[in-house]
């Protein structure tokens, strides 16, 4: 009964034709066209005839200002604040706590020591490097960021 | 990415040639006052406006970096301004006017009959009819070809706004230029 009634379905159901789809799509294409000739063919509006005039007037003796952009950015102040604060932590990262009380603990640390130390040596040298290195590839970020930003 | 003549001129405008900025101006003055207009819908407003974004386009030449085409970065001036003049409240309010008018009368005049003026202020009625934002972008799209891309780095609206917004004044001018659009599509096919 079941199956009757399925094949009766099947028999009423009618098909489309085997160009249905791209007849369609050639309706929405042709409409897609006609409109956009409609449209170009209409062109922008035009302001006034002394438009030019009435503005050039304006810009008279005036000359572009010129923008002025500062060496080192703020994004790199940033990058090299970053790094300060890297030595800073390297340097605090060597000592060790060897008492509870915070103030000997702070005199432990010997904070002047170790910044000078950080910068004295062989290690100096190599500690002067990494950050040029690190601001060089900052700036190179920077720059290519910037760019991307502000096309 | 820069019209070669465009990067020519900005250079003398720059290197303190200001008439230079004459070509600049007849070039693009009517997109610019055809984007201000669709969303300002005053002719003086739209005129003044128009002046203001030369102007701030003249003084901050120098900013201009090339990466886009001066016209993405004019029109970004121009949108901007209008946008900042306009009140925000006004935005995306449909005006149904027109749509109604069209909807009641079917009966719309045969390519024929209508001499090209009266067809261009129909279809410029048409366009007016659309939210400010659709029709300067319909504006963008359809009359300066300007790339789906470029429109999002005019209006930073997200690119699937851009389509959305498009798509819908596509389906309404379709709707009020019917009889138009079918001479041209017998033209067409």
């Amino acid at each position: 009964m079941e199956k009757k009634n399925n094949d009766i379905l099947k028999q009423g159901m009618m098909e489309t034709k085997s160009d249905f789809t791209s007849s369609i799509m050639d309706q929405i294409n042709a409409e897609e066209e006609a409109l956009a000739a409609v449209l170009s063919e209409q062109g922008g509006m035009k302001p006034s005839l002394n438009f030019t005039t009435n503005l050039m007037t304006q810009l008279e003796g005036k000359v572009p200002a010129k923008v002025y952009t500062p060496i080192i950015s703020k994004r790199s102040w940033i990058f090299i604040a970053a790094a300060f604060i890297a030595i800073i932590a390297i340097a605090l990262s060597t000592a060790q706590p060897e008492s509870s009380d915070a103030s000997k603990y702070l005199n432990s640390l010997n904070l002047s020591g170790k910044i000078s130390s950080v910068f004295k040596g062989t290690y100096g040298l190599l500690y002067i490097g990494f950050g040029v290195l690190a601001l060089s590839i900052g700036l190179r970020i920077e720059q290519r960021l910037g760019k991307k930003m502000n096309p | 990415m820069v019209d070669l003549d465009d990067k020519i001129h900005i250079q003398q405008v720059l290197d303190g040639e200001t008439a230079s900025f004459t070509h600049l101006v007849d070039k693009y003055k009517d997109m610019v006052f055809t984007v201000i207009y669709q969303i300002l819908r005053q002719r003086e407003d739209a005129e003044d406006a128009a002046q203001t974004v030369f102007i701030k386009a003249f003084k901050n030449l120098s900013s201009f970096q090339g990466g886009s085409k001066f016209s993405t970065w004019l029109y970004t001036i121009a949108y901007r301004t209008a946008i900042a003049k306009t009140k925000l409240k006004k935005f995306d309010t449909v005006d149904d006017t027109f749509q109604i008018d069209i909807a009641t009368d079917n009966t719309f005049p045969q390519l024929e009959e209508m001499k090209n003026k009266e067809q261009k202020i129909y279809v410029k009625k048409a366009i007016d009819a659309l939210p400010e934002i659709e029709s300067a972008l319909i504006s963008l799209f359809y009359m300066d070809e300007c790339s789906i891309q470029e429109i999002v780095d005019i209006t930073k609206l997200t690119e699937s706004n851009v389509k959305v917004k498009l798509h819908r004044a596509r389906k309404a001018l379709k709707a009020n230029l019917e009889g138009l659009l079918q001479q041209e599509m017998k033209s067409i096919i």
